[in-house]
């Protein structure tokens, strides 16, 4: 028996705009379970960022829960706590890192003094030494020389300045490390280099992952149960190389269908507005969810 | 070669900024309550005042052709009730305080309009050529408007004033131009240069159009807010330096205006003596000109710049 | 023989060398040279990372910026002694579609607007039958209808509908050449394919010519011919695309070609990461040294092969 670190039971998030309610996230519902690595898939617009900020409760202002339960650790349920007792769990248990956490580093402050303050803000007053040998840890561990500890962010480059972000996610243990597009701006060497961090830094404090993203390939290389989402509803999960081989809903068959390989050269399936406005249209109507093989469950939609 | 990282970066952002594009426009940018509120009150006063130039008397503007300090309708002053044949109430040599504002509020209003287009027109000359043409004559304009725009307004005219005494309304409207330029130059020329490396320009050139055709129909449609916001940010200056040259006793005295019954009344100490109307009058007239004409120069910048509209 | 369609020689683009000889100079493109035949049409990409110089190739080729020395011929000519007239025919030969789909449509107009000003300027119709005719014509190419788009905002369609409308309006000027600048990666995966497909189509059926510019290797390797390799501005491998990803040897592109996510196999391994913080390329390099590695196949090699 695994233990869940993130059960999100029928989540749902309202966007309030001046003339209607849009529903951006529609009653969703995956797991999460220990030491494991979900993929969320999608693509702009299909409610995954959204997500992602609802479980952390970080939704920017018009949008809004409408219902759901995300609980952590068999235990709470993050959307019953206050804003008090949030900002306790925010970081020590679940962390975030996303494609601009780069450019959020303060330039004005040394690697060291950021993450220093990082662990601070949560943490008793730590002996100095032991701090600072605690931070010089962390930063081998996502890979980077030892200069970069007294370096200021400008030093650094986009995939350096992410692995420090990925390790001042890290700093204080979280049980659950969610990762929205944490490669997107970056080139793709950089981007092997950042998504090895992660897995790597997963295995060495037996965190969860939560990867977020719109590519397949990426997603391949990290994940080990995939969810794909499209306009706010989960239509497919799995585990990986069972909805890559075998993909059973359309819209998961054309996204592995789409995606361009160099092992070999396929024809790719080319779909029109037309048939993701039929697929989106098909998604309104209720439906069912039906467990095709063990664990992989898959929207019957018509 | 800015990288693609920056490319990439922005693809994100570019995504969210489409889809608040797109709400903002079914929710139509131009339904601004600033932009609404500032020139629904302008559109008022100066109707208003167009009406009442038909319907009431002008001849009470005249020194004598009323009694004098008249308190507004409702007050009394030194034993003296309000009537509504004054209903703004008369000043000390027996001027109907509402002709006043009735006649000179248009008057001041006009000059600057016109000042601020001629600057405007200007603006749109120089800006566009330093922009779009950039190098020496870039150069020229700029260092033409950045000196100049630091010469302050008030100062110049004051000297001017003491050699063109009674300047009349094209004439001021020329001097007051001089400093309406210097701003739309300035916010033009760092639009088009922004503008000039877009995609749909670059597209244009590929579809073999001149370099008239992508300043006026390409770039100049986009700059629409941005004009009409200048141009009422030049108004409202131009009237704020016309009514400071007034208030100080120069300027044309042949007619009335707002800021020559503010100049009256402080050489009158009509605050001394307590007659409120004769000043505070004209003043509420005057801020209620300048907040409606900042409501609507500020929300035209945020109909232009989605950036300062706040979700 | 035949004139090439283009020929680019030995180009070179360096940045900020100005009056400030303080400032460190930037070279985005150095010693360039490629030759694109026109016939049989091609799609030859070019490839690189961020900074590798192939936009600035891209707005060399356009005509939109100067280079610092090197040349581009086109059917024998050289561009840069281009007259008025000449540039008039250029450019109509030689067209773009763009990365940013949103960017390209001035928002004050429909999109229509970018069939006008072509068929206005190059006067491509003598009435409006025709002009109907021919815009309906591109249209279907891209499976488009004219009436359900012609006459919306550009806000107002999805980026694969308005960069297929891109690809429509190139058409339309029946260029030998198009110059394709990331044409897919703002577009979602799942309507990437048939953005990929027109382009093919129009090589095939069309004779048009395509340069792809991307940092995208699988699209490469789906739909291109021929590939030159770009790192830091210089060239590193050229020739055949599948014979490049299946067997790259200059040590950049080995990593580079390692570090692609397939949704075939996962990863062998870790990489070895190299921190040097990657700084802009500003010194001019001799010009590469290529050695044929196979058939259709060159690289530089460098001591370390």
């Amino acid at each position: 028996m695994t233990s869940k670190v993130l059960d999100v039971k029928k989540l749902s998030v309202a966007y309030d705009t001046s003339l209607k309610t849009i529903q951006a996230v529609k009653g969703i519902s995956f797991t999460i379970n220990q030491g494991e690595t979900l993929g969320l898939i999608g693509e702009s617009g299909s409610g995954k960022t959204t997500t992602a900020m609802a479980i952390l409760r970080l939704l920017q202002k018009p949008g809004r829960i409408t219902s759901g339960e995300v609980i952590l650790n068999n235990s709470t349920d993050l959307l019953t706590l206050s804003e008090r007792e949030l900002r306790k769990v925010r970081w020590t248990e679940l962390a975030l890192v996303t494609q601009g956490s780069m450019n959020s580093l303060n330039p004005t402050m040394r690697i060291n003094k950021q993450i220093a303050d990082g662990i601070l803000a949560h943490r008793e007053k730590q002996n100095r030494d032991e701090l600072e040998e605690y931070i010089g840890n962390l930063l081998k561990m996502v890979g980077l020389p030892e200069r970069v500890f007294s370096q200021y962010p400008h030093e650094l480059s986009g995939g350096m300045k992410q692995r420090v972000c990925i390790a001042m996610a890290a700093s204080l243990n979280p049980s659950l490390l969610i990762a929205d597009e944490p490669t997107s701006a970056l080139d793709v060497i950089t981007q092997r280099i950042v998504a090895q961090t992660l897995m790597d830094i997963k295995e060495r404090l037996n965190m969860s992952l939560l990867v977020i993203g719109h590519d397949i390939g990426l997603m391949a290389q990290l994940a080990d149960r995939v969810a794909v989402m499209i306009d706010g509803v989960i239509v497919e999960t799995g585990a990986l190389q069972e909805v890559l081989t075998s993909p059973q809903h359309l819209y998961t068959q054309i996204l592995v269908d789409a995606m361009p390989s160099i092992k070999r050269k396929k024809s790719l399936t080319s779909i029109d507005e037309q048939t993701r406005q039929k697929i989106s249209k098909s998604l309104l109507k209720p439906f069912e969810v039906k467990e095709v093989t063990q664990g992989h469950w898959v929207a019957i939609t018509q | 070669m800015k990288s693609r990282v920056v490319d990439r970066n922005s693809s994100k952002s570019e995504i969210a900024e489409k889809e608040c594009r797109k709400k903002t426009f079914k929710s139509s940018p131009w339904k601004n309550p600033k932009l609404i509120i500032g020139a629904t009150v302008l559109c008022v006063l100066v109707f208003c005042t167009l009406i009442g130039q038909f319907i009431w008397d002008k001849t009470l503007v005249n020194v004598g052709s009323s009694p004098l300090n008249l308190p507004p309708v409702g007050f009394e002053y030194r034993k003296q009730i309000g009537t509504w044949a004054h209903p703004l109430g008369t000043d000390n040599s027996g001027r109907d305080l509402l002709t006043l504002i009735l006649v000179g509020l248009p008057h001041s209003l006009g000059i600057g309009f016109v000042a601020a287009s001629i600057g405007l027109v200007i603006g749109i000359l120089f800006g566009f050529s330093a922009g779009y043409l950039g190098g020496r004559v870039d150069d020229v304009i700029r260092l033409l408007s950045d000196t100049t725009m630091n010469i302050p307004a008030l100062l110049i005219l004051i000297i001017v004033q003491s050699v063109i005494p009674n300047a009349d309304f094209f004439v001021m409207a020329l001097l007051l131009s001089l400093f309406a330029w210097q701003s739309p130059t300035r916010v033009l020329r760092a639009q088009i240069l922004s503008m000039k490396h877009s995609d749909y320009v670059k597209l244009a050139q590929l579809s073999g159009a001149s370099d008239n055709e992508i300043m006026f129909k390409e770039i100049m449609p986009n700059l629409l807010p941005f004009l009409i916001a200048q141009l009422t940010a030049g108004t409202s200056y131009s009237v704020l330096v016309l009514v400071g040259v007034e208030v100080l006793g120069l300027g044309s005295q042949s007619k009335p205006s707002l800021g020559i019954t503010l100049n009256n009344a402080i050489n009158s100490s009509a605050i001394l003596r307590g007659m409120w109307w004769w000043w505070g009058i004209p003043t509420i007239i005057l801020i209620v000109v300048f907040m409606s004409l900042l409501l609507i120069s500020v929300g035209l910048d945020e109909v232009s710049n989605p950036r300062l509209r706040n979700q | 023989m035949d004139q090439p369609l283009l020929e680019i020689n030995d180009l070179t683009k360096i940045f900020g060398k100005g009056l400030d000889q303080q400032k460190s100079q930037v070279v985005a493109l150095q010693h360039f040279s490629a030759e694109i035949a026109g016939t049989p049409a091609k799609i030859v990409t070019i490839a690189g990372e961020s900074g590798s110089g192939k936009s600035t190739l891209a707005n060399s080729i356009l005509g939109f910026m100067k280079c610092t020395f090197g040349t581009i011929h086109f059917k024998g000519q050289d561009v840069s002694k281009f007259t008025k007239e000449e540039i008039f025919r250029y450019r109509r030969e030689v067209q773009a579609v763009f990365q940013d789909p949103y960017s390209v449509y001035n928002p004050f107009y429909c999109v229509g607007h970018i069939f006008d000003i072509a068929f206005n300027n190059f006067h491509l119709a003598s009435n409006d039958q025709d002009r109907r005719d021919l815009t309906e014509e591109a249209l279907n190419l891209v499976g488009l209808k004219g009436e359900e788009v012609l006459s919306k905002y550009p806000h107002q369609l999805s980026g694969g509908q308005l960069q297929r409308l891109m690809i429509a309006r190139a058409y339309m000027l029946k260029p030998s050449l198009i110059i394709a600048d990331e044409p897919v990666s703002m577009i979602d995966v799942s309507l990437r394919a048939m953005i990929l497909e027109i382009m093919v189509k129009l090589k095939k059926e069309y004779g048009i010519s395509f340069i792809y510019i991307t940092h995208d290797f699988s699209t490469a390797y789906q739909i291109s011919d021929e590939m030159y390799l770009l790192y830091h501005g210089m060239t590193v491998e050229k020739g055949d695309t599948v014979k490049i990803i299946n067997n790259p040897q200059h040590p950049y592109t080995k990593k580079l070609i390692a570090s692609i996510p397939t949704i075939e196999e996962k990863w062998e391994g870790n990489i070895e990461i190299s921190d040097t913080s990657v700084s802009a390329q500003s010194e001019l390099l001799p010009p590469p040294l290529f050695t044929e590695v196979e058939p259709l196949h060159w690289a530089v090699l460098t001591e370390s092969n």
